[in-house]
């Protein structure tokens, strides 16, 4: 927890992996028949509570994933997989949107789900209070259940991105049941949930651990294998490595493992290291400038602030290569959208010509100015590195750098009330779709003060707004790369953010632990396929 | 962590009423002076429990954080926010946490009994094997035994508590697999009855040895000069005289006379045991009140944190009571004030 | 810790404690000077490859850190913070405590009750458990350290300056002092303080051993100033790597002790020195 979820919420939030490290047996799609029976030790950090339908945080994601679905969930191209919905159909104006869910799924208390669960969960929860919901869902007008088994949302225009966040994180159905009537953020049901998923709520020991055990009913005729889950809570990064060392636990997920001692896993035979669990989050750890400020109100400035940044060594010595430089707000594994190259990448050179150019030459101490980074105190220990590499390398070109590190709400109030900062870092969810995790960043109208997780650099271009809303309502596909493209162009040349690493979400675990079937969303799979090898 | 304690004088005494009900009334301006305390740091401190609980839900308008603030009463008053302070601390109610969604009092309630246990186990260990090296040490100055009780207790006063236990976790858990690197019970396997004591004991061992050693070679130091005054006395000398038995005498006079001097020194103990427990327990992943401060360090959980801090201090004001009922248990001649002068 | 009644031999030991604690203490204040001189460079310098261990290059004699920071640099800029925190915050704790003490002690009366009641105060709350306290909330730095340390370290000082205070008020010439009609300011600064303060002294060498291992704990917590580099930043930052680059935490830990252990060795040497009157009280 910290800073870590912090962000979460942020979209945010933090972590690491990677691609440029040879973990080739990346996903767990082990050989073999899977086994019934066994519990697996799963590390995650303490959630605050167990049901995300209206909450960003992460870890809450990862446990309440296994006890409450979603309609779909993601592959690794990002593509939805059937799960409570089992398939779907956008009208050909786009105004509307069916789901046909799957038939003879019971509640864990043996109630029947149906549409007007997902009616009730999607008007009342995810819309009312899901942070993001609001944005996925604005443009719903009705939904309208015509039977038992299908759900049809009506649209006041074309909403693509919809599609990419309807898993069991990004819209977890709730029983409506359970929770009509009443107060859905103090129902006691968020504590100890209802769901349909594979696993059923057994206990929460706080500050110990959260036990799930098998849901004989569920709808996958064999599964889950797993007689149950066991979520350990170990705050520790020595003793949680160590733990899965000695075989005490199974699985960390959530990049739990500091990415320093992830060389000691790198035993294919004993350990596997999955790094596109957390593909769907789609993470960049980024600088986002004040350009209210003096200095780096100067778009030179802000652009010689980029170039300074060798964001290849960035990764190699913070995040030991798990990771990715990152060359725009849009990560690689967003595929149809990235965009390869910065114009505003590693050049000291170039850096110094352009302070020199905004007028800020060199003092008599070989110093030009002096700015600040602040970032919070829940954020993750690469966090804090990146903090001093960033400072060294800024130090190079003249620049010199205070860091503060800052609690989450002083560090909160200070971004997006005071704006009282020159530089702020963080770890935000870029999420498979723009309009969704990117355009928040940039868009005028999300220049909301005293709200976290806005437009917090006070960036503000109206022909950039303009190509926002456009894409967000553009249903034809290369229509809309096209405005993405110019879109991406824009904010890499003002660079009112600098986007620095693709972070990789790194799963650990020891070889016993086996799932059949890789996910985008891993961190959020509900893991009825996943099982244990039998001890050799 | 509590090198500068060891020279503090003692509290002076002052008397009249009866000494259970002074030490009661001593109390009161404390825990008052605590709360203040308290207080003002919640009021000094940038950034208030909104602006956490927006950054929690991942985004917040304006409006419903003014809505939120109204609701705290955060919009009152300074004087009347105290006063309401005061009156939910009197009712032991400690705020409520805000990152871990519970009452502040409930999450230390807890984890109360891992840090007791641990701190038990780490104040006998010191008593025990402190006592034993003092003896020893004492029955030969300048010995081997003494040489090497006065280097370890040098060392000890110097070697920072976390430092030490994670050099353990290097050594006895990491190099030699000898014993768990942290936690307090292996979780998930269901021992009971000797299997589960085994468990714990083997948990146990590291951090209590840990935040034992300075009060370990503390309470040496003080049994041996303790057992050097005695020596001489005449008492013992008369003991002797009747033929008595070396050990005898160490142990039937001159140890419990050495035992007067060590429930004291316990008593002003407690405050800095407690702050070493921080430190260990977040070491060793321990799951007390010290991990949890930690917990709430990491996350800025204030409440919490302050919650721990005002606890913590009622902890140690229940020790200071307790320990001068078990002093006049131990020596009824001596009033309690006599030994504060 | 004093003993009463120290033997001959005893006492010797004693002073062969100061004397080690203070040779002990130049060299420590020798390297944090003559570092810089001797290897130049920023300790957050990233120039080394990450992880080197002691010995494998002779260019990072130490090895470096995770981030491929030398360590030997870093031990040096971590003797100046820590010299620099202990001194300063101790400075803070003996004019607080120094301060109450003798307002409290000469005064007498409310004013003293009043005062007592804020030492006992400050002695039943754990201590470091306020430093982390207040560090956490007014924003981990230098400054927030300092202040925090001395905040909670005065109290032991106060006392004993509160109890010399009153043994030297009946004394002759405080009495004479008083009928010549000299202020109580006046009266407090010349006189008293004087006579007071070798025992503060003494006290303060052992405070400063304890405000350089708080100042580490907090750092180690991760509640050290992100811009300097202490003994607990390498700790702290070190621990994740504890098991495979233990010598990252351990060296910087034998660094941390040696420099307390000097100082409470020069503390008791101190003592025994400047008021050899309280061993035969």
């Amino acid at each position: 927890m910290n800073r870590r979820d912090l962000m979460l919420a942020g979209l945010g939030l933090a972590a690491l992996p990677d691609l440029a490290l040879a973990q080739g047996h990346a996903h767990a799609t082990a050989a073999g028949t899977p086994v019934r029976g066994g519990t697996a030790r799963i590390v995650v950090a303490e959630p605050p509570i167990l049901t995300s339908a209206f909450i960003t945080t992460m870890n809450i994601g990862m446990v309440s994933s296994k006890i409450l679905e979603g309609l779909v969930s993601y592959d690794l191209e990002l593509k939805p997989v059937p799960a409570l919905a089992e398939s779907w159909d956008t009208a050909e104006d786009g105004l509307s949107v069916t789901f046909n869910l799957r038939r003879n799924v019971r509640w864990h208390d043996g109630r029947p789900f149906g549409s007007a669960d997902v009616r009730f969960t999607l008007l009342e929860v995810w819309k009312k209070l899901h942070p993001f919901g609001r944005a996925v869902f604005a443009n719903v007008t009705a939904v309208e259940t015509p039977d038992d088994h299908t759900v049809t949302i009506r649209l006041s225009a074309p909403a693509p991105y919809l599609f990419n966040y309807i898993n069991t994180y990004g819209a977890q159905i709730l029983p409506r049941h359970v929770y009509e009537g009443t107060d859905v953020l103090q129902n006691p049901a968020n504590t100890a949930p209802i769901g349909t998923g594979p696993f059923r709520f057994k206990e929460w020991v706080r500050g110990s651990h959260v036990a799930l055990e098998r849901n004989a009913d569920y709808w996958q005729p064999g599964k889950p294998y797993l007689d149950g889950v066991l979520f350990r809570f170990i705050p520790d990064p020595v003793a949680r490595t160590v733990a899965l060392e000695a075989g005490e636990i199974d699985v960390t997920i959530g990049s739990l493992v500091p990415v320093t001692s992830l060389r000691r896993f790198s035993d294919a035979a004993k350990y596997t290291i999955n790094t596109d669990d957390g593909r769907f989050l789609a993470s960049i750890f980024l600088a986002q400038i004040n350009v209210r400020r003096p200095y780096v109100s100067d778009r030179r400035v802000r652009q010689a602030l980029s170039h300074a940044i060798d964001r290849a060594a960035l990764v190699r010595l913070v995040w030991q290569g798990y990771g990715k430089p990152a060359t725009g707000p849009i990560p690689s594994s967003v595929s149809q959208y990235y965009a390869r190259g910065n114009p505003q990448g590693f050049d000291p050179k170039r850096a110094e010509a352009l302070l020199d150019e905004a007028g800020f030459k060199r003092g008599a101490d070989g110093k030009r100015f002096r700015i600040n980074l602040v970032s919070g105190s829940g954020d993750s220990l690469e966090s804090n590195r990146a903090g001093e590499f960033i400072k060294q390398s800024l130090a190079r070109i003249g620049v010199e750098l205070e860091l503060i590190i800052e609690d989450s709400a002083a560090y909160l109030r200070r971004v997006y009330t005071e704006a009282d900062y020159d530089i702020m870092t963080s770890s935000l969810h870029k999420l498979p779709d723009p309009t969704l995790g990117v355009q928040r960043l940039y868009w005028t109208k999300n220049i909301v003060r005293g709200a976290p997780w806005t437009n917090g650099s006070g960036y503000s271009n109206p022909e950039l707004d303009r190509i926002m809303e456009a894409a967000a309502a553009e249903g034809d596909a290369a229509k809309r790369r096209a405005l993405v493209t110019r879109w991406q162009a824009i904010v890499q040349e003002d660079a009112p953010i600098l986007d620095l690493v693709e972070l990789t979400w790194t799963t650990v675990s020891t070889a016993r632990f086996r799932k059949d079937r890789p996910q985008g969303d891993g961190m959020f799979a509900g893991l009825e396929d996943a099982w244990l090898a039998l001890a050799r | 962590m509590a090198g500068a304690g060891t020279l503090s004088a003692a509290p002076a005494a002052r008397g009249g009423l009866p000494p259970l009900l002074r030490r009661l009334l001593q109390v009161v301006p404390v825990l008052f002076g605590i709360a203040t305390l308290n207080f003002l740091i919640l009021q000094l401190a940038p950034g208030d429990v909104v602006d956490v609980l927006a950054g929690e839900a991942g985004a917040a308008t304006p409006e419903t954080m003014a809505a939120l603030r109204q609701s705290f009463g955060l919009d009152q008053p300074v004087w009347l926010q105290y006063l309401r302070y005061l009156g939910q601390l009197a009712s032991l109610d400690l705020g409520h946490s805000y990152r871990l969604n519970l009452p502040v009092r409930a999450l230390i309630l807890t984890r109360l009994p891992p840090t007791l246990l641990l701190m038990v186990s780490a104040l006998l260990l010191a008593i025990v094997l402190g006592s034993l090296a003092g003896i020893l040490a004492a029955r030969q100055v300048g010995g081997w035994l003494d040489t090497l009780l006065s280097g370890v207790t040098l060392l000890s006063y110097a070697v920072p508590t976390f430092w030490l236990g994670l050099m353990a976790i290097v050594l006895f858990s990491a190099r030699l697999g000898w014993l768990p690197s942290g936690g307090m019970l292996t979780i998930g396997a269901s021992h009971d009855g000797l299997a589960l004591l085994q468990d714990l004991a083997a948990h146990l061992v590291l951090p209590a040895v840990t935040l034992s050693t300075f009060y370990l070679a503390v309470y040496a130091r003080l049994v041996r000069s303790a057992m050097l005054e005695l020596h001489g006395a005449d008492f013992i000398r008369t003991a002797r005289a009747k033929g008595a038995g070396e050990w005898r005498i160490t142990l039937h006079h001159a140890f419990r006379n050495a035992l007067l001097p060590m429930v004291t020194m316990a008593g002003y103990q407690a405050a800095s045991l407690l702050s070493g427990a921080v430190l260990v327990e977040t070491v060793f992943s321990w799951p007390g009140l010290g991990r949890l401060a930690y917990e709430a360090i990491r996350t800025r959980d204030l409440n919490l944190l302050l919650g721990i801090l005002f606890f913590s201090s009622i902890l140690v004001v229940i020790v200071n009571i307790a320990i001068d009922g078990v002093y006049r248990l131990v020596d009824p001649r001596v009033a309690p004030r006599a030994r504060r002068a | 810790m004093s003993t009463r009644h120290p033997g001959l031999l005893r006492r010797l030991l004693t002073h062969r404690q100061g004397g080690a604690g203070l040779l002990l203490l130049l060299a420590i204040l020798l390297l944090a000077a003559a570092g810089p001189l001797l290897w130049p460079g920023d300790p957050w310098e990233m120039a080394a490859p990450p992880m080197l261990w002691p010995g494998e290059d002779a260019a990072n004699p130490l090895g470096s850190d995770v981030m491929g920071r030398d360590l030997l640099t870093g031990l040096v800029s971590g003797a100046r913070v820590s010299l620099m925190v202990g001194l300063v915050s101790t400075l803070i704790a003996a004019v607080l405590g120094t301060l109450i003490g003798a307002v409290g002690g000469y005064h007498g009366g409310r004013i003293d009750a009043a005062l007592m009641r804020l030492t006992e105060l400050f002695q039943t709350v754990p201590t470091f458990v306020l430093a982390v306290v207040l560090v956490a909330v007014f924003r981990p730095s230098v400054a927030t350290a300092v202040l925090a340390i001395g905040i909670v370290s005065w109290p032991a000082t106060a006392r004993l300056v509160r109890a010399q205070v009153l043994s030297l008020r009946g004394r002759d010439f405080i009495l004479a002092a008083e009928t010549y009609g000299m202020g109580t300011a006046r009266l407090l600064w010349t006189q008293i303080l004087p006579n007071a303060l070798p025992p503060v002294i003494a006290i303060s060498s052992l405070t400063i051993a304890h405000a350089i291992q708080t100042e580490a704990a907090l750092a180690f917590l991760g509640l050290g100033d992100p811009n300097v580099m202490s003994w607990g930043t390498i700790i702290g930052g070190g621990r994740e790597q504890l098991v495979e680059a233990w010598y990252v935490c351990g060296l910087s830990g034998i660094a941390l002790v040696v420099t307390v252990l000097a100082f409470n060795l020069l503390g008791e040497g101190l003592n025994d020195c400047l008021n050899p009157h309280l061993r035969s009280q």
